[in-house]
């Protein structure tokens, strides 16, 4: 039956059929190696990549996670739906929810990443011997993402780790779909419908998909010799036209917009560069990527060996995706120190604080000797101080967030007085072109816990109106809602987050209190939280700078009802203004509200240095360590001339960084923001 | 043979499925908790079917709704009533609704309640949508809603012009005498101005001159003659520290302006520099204009604002009116209308009925903006008698404020925060010939829990006969393309009436 078959196949054609099997198999042959060994490779680059990803950023992954929302409900994904790309915006979203564990998310990531890769090959034609330049597009994904940085939080789109990924992805499916379509007339009607479907989807990803149809079009015109212009034309009128065509069917964007919805938002413009460049890189390469390709497959005597071009390019791409990933120890500092905060583990704040500090000290010492030595060698004092400037960045600083969160929880910990002087001190510049201002970190936390509640509030609400919803923001304005005993109110927020995945126990178990004050009242964190709420209501507006305003709210008339929890973190905000009257004016509430049998060390650095600075030493019980140590700051001054405050910070921190004479005369003219 | 079988079998297996009213119950002596609460109230008789949820546990539910001989049976612990089934109840007559919920294989059959159709209603109201925010406005639409349905659309969002670094605040809706023809709103900032719609003609206008305030702000729109009284304001916003009023809003000044459609030019009405004058309200001749003032003396200087702050909850508002010519635009003298000011209390949002008798308004111990203040509530005075009182049918412990009159008098919508004390929702309420009001009832939506999920707040809810046709793209490209005119000043022309 077989060979009746082939004995009717023509001659001519046989012979044509085996050339083509021998040309296969010698190719397979000659490509075998190479496919293995970069298949192996990019195993390899994804498994470290993961693992990058999972242990070293997984606070980074978390944050996202965290400002991100996903829910389970109708409702959700209908308003997602209000915006060409909102289908896209709701599968970008589902998927950024897993990166609540960071192995989970990272590693599905990583799937849709490789995944790009293979379709992309696929869709371009690229030549297997350049087949390493079909991870442009993931390094292109992971640098959006990973140089992402303190722009996490000015992110106005809540899918924008998953999102581009599965966009790009969407680019690839008309380019792949339309190779299977044989007659011109049905490929130009595919394209119209697919960019009147997508459109509505996946925004400007539909858009990218139907030019790059057009563009694959051209160069299949060029390699066949084919004059018919009709699937590019078609698809630049498409993707013109259909945009134009939807506008009319929104009231949710400007119809300039209309050819870029879909992309990632920020609500900053001088981010606005800074974050869109790679998206909108990668969908130019999306579209010209088939006569990239095309110029590719038409080198037909390549003088560089494969493996050496697969090897150049995945170089670059590493090296490149590793120039742009985000690398700052005090925000993965902040982070892991927010996440403390968040599930209210002050002491584990604290911890990660220290660690971060102690982490550095060998590196500090080391740039302290180079930076001797440089100054050694040095010839004016100008040029010592151009030193001291340079290798300022080169010693550990904690961002002013951070030295914030530190305060908060070792006042839930009743240790502030005693250990926030003996803590490094600071107010590092964050590693960005653009400030992210401390309140769109860390407003609703701080004002939640230190008993500001309609402060949260605010911070919440504007988020939410910013940026939309999120993950953080919905259990804020729980928490809010149960501090103040609006159980209806809290009860919208609980329900939203029941709607989660990863977030329905916890509302659970908030929805257990809600209704049930004195049950609130013994439990954790609204225990620790209502003794701050002791204060007379005054009108106020915070001017997006938290630190001043806590300080301000703190020094500010005392409560008639003030308890020692009030007067503890009055006393603190009142030493770190430095401001002497301040401080002996919270010291007298401070003693008179709280119980003590010695005063903590801090408070007795503060009263012996400021009695000694107004010559009128107050007669205090002060510990003999305490005398000990000023006698010895003293002496250590007389000794140790300063040139200036930079350059001696540093061994004067080594004797003394741990008392409050080191605070009062090195930590000075700090920038809160 | 075998087909007709078919379908027999499967209507009856339909019907097997359909709810049906169980036989044996245990009578349960109040009426059944639901949410929305439209238990034994009265409704338009051109209103979208009044979903809602049963809120008792159970595992099975079951609702009977009759109205004389039609009945209508329902299943499920979310109410929808068909709309189709629902004017066929309406048009019988009250309608009686027995709920039956199954608990522990025990049917508990719930005190009937009834739902009265009355008067007709105008079949569309128009509002805007917010997030209750301090500061921020990122995405605001003004809406109008279908209330005969559950059709929504959008008038205008600022989404339609903003970019990032540009963003338009949108507010004060208004309509002349229920007609969308001649209605305005304003835009701020990015591409602002006030968008009036005259005659169907769109016009961007710049209120603001060198002898007022600022633009105008909250408008009235006269109802016979081409004109708009606004009142302008220096306007600020601050946070409660603690409380239960989380924000303030506070004028620094405030004066009232006539706007001459006509002659695009602005004219002052009242600008007592001791007095914050504000929310204009016409009467339906349009021969007197009711607003709210407050008496504040301290100097124009560096500190005003911030006095302004310490003093907030001292600054009273009170009921005043004047009487004005409309054909010579001559203005009487003011006289207060109610010193509530004197009694320790704050009167704003003035609003007359259409038959001129009675005047409502919200109030509360302190302030202007109410929306604010939990303690606001609904107050109303009769104007043939000045008799004043707190609307109490209407009110809740929480805020009620924004509230507008149907165009037949028979009906009032307002703003209240009473479900949740953040969220504003807007309720309805039937007047009675008496002068009180039927219990009010939440604007109907098709999904009974939409006000427990929605996270945005009505704001300004305002009575329509009829929708705006203008579309959204058109105040768009409008707003996009055209510059704010300015307009003149024109004197004020004054007399006494006496």
């Amino acid at each position: 039956m077989v060979f009746s078959a082939f004995s009717n196949f023509p001659k001519r054609d046989f012979s044509y059929l085996w050339k083509k099997i021998r040309a296969h198999a010698h190719a397979r042959n000659i490509m075998s190696r190479p496919k293995k060994e970069l298949t192996g490779a990019c195993l390899i680059f994804a498994a470290l990549l993961w693992a990058v990803l999972a242990f070293h950023e997984e606070c980074f992954l978390r944050k996202v996670e965290d400002l991100s929302l996903f829910m389970f409900n109708g409702g959700f994904i209908l308003d997602s739906l209000q915006i060409p790309g909102g289908i896209l915006s709701v599968a970008g979203s589902f998927l950024t929810q897993f990166l609540h564990l960071p192995w989970l998310g990272s590693l599905i990531w990583i799937l849709s990443l490789l995944a790009s890769a293979r379709l992309t090959a696929k869709a371009f034609d690229i030549p297997s011997r350049y087949s390493a330049f079909s991870f442009i597009p993931a390094a292109i994904l992971v640098i959006s993402n990973m140089s992402l940085g303190y722009g996490v939080f000015i992110m106005r789109v809540t899918d924008h780790f998953f999102g581009p990924t599965l966009g790009y992805l969407t680019v690839l499916i008309p380019v792949l779909a339309v190779r299977n379509i044989s007659r011109r007339g049905l490929k130009a009607a595919f394209i119209v419908f697919w960019a009147c479907i997508a459109y509505p989807l996946t925004g400007i990803y539909a858009i990218a998909g139907t030019l790059s149809v057009g563009v694959s079009a051209i160069r299949k015109r060029t390699e066949s010799g084919s004059r018919t212009v009709i699937l590019p034309v078609v698809s630049a009128v498409t993707a013109f036209l259909i945009p134009l065509v939807c506008y009319n069917f929104y009231t949710s964007f400007r119809l300039a917009d209309a050819w870029t919805i879909g992309l990632p938002s920020i609500s900053d413009t001088a981010w606005s560069a800074q974050i869109g460049a790679p998206y909108y890189i990668l969908l130019a390469l999306a579209v010209i990527a088939p006569l990239l390709s095309g110029l590719l497959s038409g080198n037909n005597e390549p003088k560089t060996p494969a493996i050496a071009v697969q090897i150049i390019t995945t170089a670059v791409l590493t090296i490149t995706v590793s120039a742009f990933w985000f690398r700052d120890s005090n925000f993965r500092t902040e982070l892991a120190m927010s996440e403390a905060i968040d599930s209210y583990d002050w002491q584990k704040a604290v911890d990660i604080f220290s660690k971060a500090a102690d982490s550095r000290s060998r590196s500090d010492a080391k740039a302290y000797d180079a930076r001797t030595s440089k100054i050694s060698q040095a010839r004016s004092n100008d040029e010592i101080m151009d030193i001291t400037d340079r290798f300022e960045s080169r010693f550990f600083e904690p961002t002013r967030t951070m030295v914030m969160y530190r305060d908060l929880a070792l006042l839930k910990l009743d240790k502030a007085l005693d250990q926030a002087f003996s803590m490094k001190d600071g107010g590092r510049a964050q590693k960005s072109r653009t400030q992210i201002p401390m309140a769109f970190q860390s407003a609703r936390q701080l004002y939640l816990n230190y008993g500001l509640e309609n402060m949260c509030y605010r911070w919440c609400m504007e988020d939410m109106v910013e940026y939309g919803w999120s993950f953080s923001t919905l259990r804020y304005m729980a928490e809010y809602a149960i501090v103040t005993h609006e159980y209806e109110l809290a009860g919208k927020y609980l329900d939203k987050l029941s709607s989660t995945l990863f977030y329905r126990k916890w509302a659970q178990s908030r929805k257990e209190l809600t209704g049930n004050t004195s049950l609130i009242n013994i439990t954790e964190p609204y225990r620790s939280i209502a003794p701050y709420m002791c204060f007379e209501n005054r009108m106020s507006n915070d001017m997006v700078k938290p630190e001043v305003f806590l300080i301000n709210h703190f020094l500010a008339a005392q409560p008639v009802m003030a308890t020692p929890e009030y007067d503890r973190a009055a006393l603190l905000f009142a030493m770190r203004t430095q401001d002497i009257n301040s401080f002996w004016e919270r010291l007298m509430y401070y003693v008179n509200s709280n119980k003590f049998d010695r005063l903590p060390r801090a408070v007795q650095e503060a009263a012996l240095l400021y009695s000694s600075l107004e010559k009128d030493v107050m007669e205090l019980q002060y510990d003999k360590t305490v005398r000990d140590s000023y006698d010895a700051f003293n002496r250590y001054v007389n000794s140790h001339p300063i040139r200036s405050l930079k350059e001696a910070s540093y061994p004067y921190c080594k004797q003394f960084g741990k008392t409050f004479f080191y605070f009062y005369y090195f930590i000075r003219n700090l920038q809160t923001y | 043979m075998k087909r007709p079988l078919f379908f027999l079998n499967l209507l009856m297996m339909l019907a097997a499925c359909s709810p049906q009213v169980p036989d044996i119950t245990q009578s349960v002596e109040n009426a059944p908790s639901i949410f929305p609460d439209y238990t034994d109230v009265t409704v338009p008789s051109n209103i979208a079917p009044l979903n809602f949820s049963i809120e008792e546990k159970g595992d099975k539910y079951v609702t009977l709704l009759t109205s004389g001989s039609k009945k209508v049976t329902l299943g499920g612990d979310k109410v929808i009533i068909p709309a189709g089934k629902w004017n066929g109840l309406k048009e019988n007559g009250p309608i009686t609704v027995q709920v039956y919920v199954r608990r522990d294989n025990t049917w508990y059959g719930y005190r009937e309640f009834t739902i009265t159709p009355s008067d007709e209603i105008d079949p569309y109201i128009s509002y805007r949508i917010i997030m209750p925010s301090v500061e921020s406005y990122e995405r605001l639409s003004i809406n109008q809603r279908d209330i005969t349905s559950f059709k929504e659309k959008v008038i205008y969002a600022n989404q339609m012009v903003q970019d990032e670094s540009n963003g338009q605040c949108i507010n004060c809706h208004h309509y002349r005498n229920y007609g969308t023809d001649n209605m305005q709103f304003h835009a701020r900032q990015y591409l602002g101005g006030t968008i009036l719609s005259i005659d169907g003609q769109l016009r961007k206008v710049n209120l603001k001159t060198d002898s007022t305030i600022s633009a105008g702000v909250y408008p009235a729109w006269h109802p016979t003659h081409d004109y708009i009284a606004y009142s302008t304001n220096k306007t600020h916003q601050s946070i409660h520290s603690i409380g239960n009023n989380r924000i303030e809003v506070t004028d620094e000044e405030s004066d009232l302006i006539l706007y001459d459609i006509r002659n695009n030019a602005v004219s002052i009405i009242e600008n007592d520099p001791k007095q914050f004058e504000c929310f204009p309200a016409w009467s339906p001749d349009g021969h007197m204009l009711y607003y709210v003032s407050a008496y504040y003396d301290a100097p124009f200087d560096s500190k005003r604002k911030d006095q302004v702050f310490i003093n907030y909850d001292r600054i009273r508002y009170s009921l005043y009116r004047k009487q004005f010519d409309p054909d010579t635009r001559t203005w009487g003298p003011s006289s207060i209308l109610y010193d509530c000011a004197s009694e320790g209390l704050s009167a704003t949002l003035p609003r007359v009925s259409p038959d001129g008798r009675w005047l409502m308004f919200s109030m509360a111990p302190y302030g202007v903006f109410h929306i604010w203040h939990r303690e606001s509530d609904l107050w109303m005075i009769d104007l043939r008698n000045s008799t004043v009182r707190s609307l109490s049918e209407l009110n809740s412990p929480e805020v009620e404020s924004y509230h507008s009159w149907s165009s037949n008098g028979k009906w009032v919508i307002f703003s209240t925060r009473r479900e949740d004390g953040a969220y504003t929702r807007l309720y309805i309420a039937h007047m009675e010939k008496d002068g009180t009001f039927s219990k009010p009832f939440a604007l109907p939506q098709h999904d009974p829990d939409f006000n427990r999920t929605f996270l945005y707040s009505y704001n300004i809810p305002e009575f329509m006969k009829e929708p705006v046709r203008i579309s959204p793209r058109e105040f768009a490209s409008f707003i996009s393309s055209t510059q704010a005119i300015p307009v003149g000043y024109q004197q004020k022309n004054e007399r006494n009436y006496e």
